[in-house]
């Protein structure tokens, strides 16, 4: 009653505000009319009427007035939503006006499928322990069914799209009695896709380092060639044998100079070659070159699965070189 | 699979351990094994008079329940977690070594592990090539 009595008390104040306001509440009005009844017609004038107010005072009177569940709930949404004044207004009047109204069997959800997917959560949080019986199902079909209406109301109305959607929102709801399940299946599939999401990629990722380690391995000289190594061993043993042609090459490189260099990079060997003149120190060079962009594009593709298709084309010339290669490392390996 | 190798090279030496264990219990007698413990194996092997399959079903068991309780205590679970450190940081060294011995621009350029290895196979392809010319 006393929420009655202050909705009353309301009306001429907004109606001084604006007067297009005014004006769309009537095409509403005329709209509606003949598919309602009379109470529901009510009900949904005052609530239109109210969601312009930009009262502090008068909306904190109300909401402490009118019940301790639902008013604790809107502030709580209230502090959750602080940049929609509008929405956040009516959707902490709307389960005051259900409340007053004994044959109400639940308030309605509407305000909430408007909005972003956020405050959507923010009652996600607020509901959930009174509607944990809910079932997902009617959820779901609520939700397709929702989001068509609003998508037709928001192309067919220009002025105010923000009230008329309430009403088909209200209207809906109420001729189905479901509307927790809606928000409690939001919420869970927000996090349960995330969850999934952020799994899927650490599996991916941890699949990629498995791989590179698998064909890291196939390019390591062993007897037998197809011994099993442990991911510390696959690296140590990369080490050694990248040492092991690193001085080959520069062995090679200072006997077809006939020129002592102590340089342990064989890119600077490969400089030096260069800088001795003739056709084999630009092959050199070019050797050199090649690598680079193929080194620089599997790094730029590091988390792509595009840099997986790059890498079989290498593969070629190491497997080929393997027989020749394995007898020189057991040669090297007991010395 | 360093996991898994390392437990299972932890595990020999108690196994060894156990079965003598084992075998010296068995020698002593039904009497103080009995008294020892409750296991319905004791049961067994009193019915079977020290039988063969009263044997292994004991020696099973016990090495079972002795595994389960050397691993409940803490002693275990900070041994087995500095081993697990260990590990992790010997992966990591490893990872840092090979990164010093792979030409970048600038050399000291930061590389998560996957750019690392990808990185070695082509420095190792690279010079598979140039060795071959």
């Amino acid at each position: 009653m006393a929420g009655h009595t202050r909705m009353t008390e309301r009306p001429p104040s907004e109606a001084a505000r604006s007067d297009p306001q005014l004006e769309g509440q009537e095409a509403a009005e005329a709209r509606m009319a003949p598919p309602h009844l009379v109470l529901l017609n009510g009900v949904t004038k005052e609530t239109n009427r109210a969601a312009p107010a930009e009262t502090p005072v008068i909306e904190l009177g109300a909401r402490s007035s009118a019940g301790g569940g639902p008013a604790g709930g809107g502030g709580a949404a209230r502090d959750l939503k602080g940049r929609d004044a509008v929405a956040t207004e009516a959707r902490h009047r709307v389960p005051t006006t259900e409340l007053c109204r004994p044959p109400g069997p639940a308030p309605a959800p509407a305000p909430a499928s408007a909005p972003a997917e956020l405050p959507g959560d923010g009652r996600m949080v607020q509901l959930s322990p009174p509607a944990l019986a809910a079932p997902a199902g009617p959820g779901r079909a609520l939700l397709y069914s929702l989001s068509q209406p609003l998508a037709s109301l928001g192309s067919g109305f220009f002025g105010e799209p923000d009230a008329f959607p309430m009403f088909t929102n209200n209207n809906r709801v109420k001729r189905r009695p479901s509307p927790y399940e809606m928000e409690i299946t939001d919420g869970p599939h927000t996090k349960v896709v995330r969850r999934i999401f952020t799994n899927s990629r650490e599996r991916w990722r941890q699949q990629n380092v498995n791989g590179a380690f698998a064909e890291l391995r196939k390019l390591i000289p062993t007897h037998p060639p197809d011994k099993k190594l442990s991911k510390n061993e696959i690296l140590r043993l990369a080490m050694k044998y990248i040492n092991f042609l690193a001085k080959l090459l520069n062995d090679q490189e200072e006997e077809g100079t006939q020129r002592a260099k102590p340089g342990k990079d064989p890119m600077v060997g490969a400089g030096g070659g260069g800088a001795g003149g003739g056709i084999p120190p630009e092959d050199l060079l070019q050797d050199v070159l090649s690598p680079n962009s193929s080194c620089g594009s599997s790094l730029d593709g590091a988390a792509s699965p595009d840099s997986y298709t790059e890498e079989p084309t290498p593969k070629h010339t190491p497997r080929s070189l393997h027989p020749a290669l394995l007898p020189a490392a057991d040669g090297a390996g007991p010395r | 699979m360093m996991l898994n190798s390392d437990t299972m090279e932890l595990d020999l030496p108690p196994t060894h351990s156990e079965t003598e264990s084992g075998f010296s219990d068995c020698g002593g007698g039904p009497g103080p094994d009995g008294a020892g413990s409750g296991d319905p194996g004791v049961g067994q092997v009193r019915s079977l008079e020290l039988g063969e399959s009263g044997r292994k079903d004991l020696q099973h068991l016990s090495r079972e329940e002795r595994r389960r309780r050397r691993r409940a205590t803490a002693k275990y679970r900070t041994a087995h977690a500095t081993r697990e450190r260990i590990r992790v940081e010997a992966f990591n060294l490893a990872f840092a070594e090979l990164r010093k011995l792979l030409p970048t621009l600038p050399p000291d350029k930061k590389l998560s592990k996957i750019e690392i290895l990808r990185l070695a196979i082509c420095y190792i392809s690279y010079l598979n090539h140039v060795l071959d010319v």
